[in-house]
């Protein structure tokens, strides 16, 4: 599983390159976004529209990962699929987090 | 223990009613979880079964056999047997291993946090046996013969397409 990070003015965008967030991976999901979340600050939006199956272990891992943000820095999650917004939304999940239909924009270079 | 093949390979039988059984018999772990649930997708599809069934169907799989992985065969891998009869309205599953026995002999009844749970308090496990039973219902749990023995039944709820 890839995981790309770009700034968007939004706040840190993750890009989830990996159809399946499941027992398989959960771990090493965690520990990637760890390694990119690490030292900065603001916001972090979870890019999810490649996601299009998330199992419970998935679930438990993306709430690690808002543990690990701590309550300064609030994960926010995007583009989900209607199999993984059913999964958020069956545990109540769906109140915790903010979700946007669509991932934010990266930031244009400075001129 | 008995003997069982390291394989993903599903084999299908229809009956005289017209339900198909299907059974798959492999070692547990995580990417044999993937490749069992992949080829029970392909089989369903080929049974006619709705694609939002089956969405909802491997699931409530991948829980299941992730609990047998973590849990019944939690630092080693053993044997699973799953036995799928796919009739009209429903799916009838059962699911067997030879590890741990359930703590209390019968399954949990998961849970969800409340709306209003602190980030700091919200569980990262236990979501499982609630996707579990919100999908399912007659869930029952033996112990046969050394073998823990989970069955239960998936109603289908969109037309066949």
């Amino acid at each position: 599983m890839q995981i790309d990070a770009v700034t968007t003015d939004a706040g840190l965008l993750l890009h989830v390159d990996g159809a399946r967030i499941d027992a398989a991976i959960a771990i090493e999901f965690k520990e990637s976004v760890r390694r990119l979340i690490d030292g900065g600050s603001g916001p972090v939006i979870l890019d999810l529209s490649q996601v299009d199956f998330l199992d419970s272990s998935g679930l438990g891992a993306v709430v690690a990962v808002m543990k690990i943000l701590g309550p300064e820095r609030p994960l926010q999650l995007a583009g989900l699929r209607p199999s993984v917004a059913k999964v958020f939304r069956l545990t109540r999940m769906d109140s915790i987090f903010t979700i946007h239909a669509q991932p934010p924009l990266p930031r244009r270079a400075a001129v | 223990m008995l003997e069982m093949p390291i394989s993903s390979d599903v084999i299908s039988v229809t009956g005289p009613d017209g339900a198909q059984t299907s059974r798959v018999q492999f070692l547990s772990g995580d990417m044999n979880t993937r490749a069992v649930l992949h080829a029970v997708e392909t089989t369903l599809l080929g049974a006619g079964v709705s694609a939002k069934d089956i969405e909802n169907i491997e699931l409530v799989l991948a829980e299941v056999l992730n609990n047998v992985t973590e849990h019944a065969y939690r630092g080693t891998s053993g044997p699973v047997e799953m036995i799928l009869t796919i009739a009209a309205g429903a799916v009838e599953c059962t699911i067997r291993d030879q590890g741990r026995p359930m703590p209390g002999g019968a399954p949990p009844k998961g849970h969800v946090p409340r709306p209003d749970c602190p980030v700091e308090a919200l569980p990262e496990g236990g979501f499982g046996w609630f996707i579990i039973h919100r999908f399912t219902r007659d869930l029952t749990l033996q112990s046969c013969e050394g073998w823990n023995v989970l069955r239960f039944v998936l109603p289908l709820t969109a037309e066949p397409g």
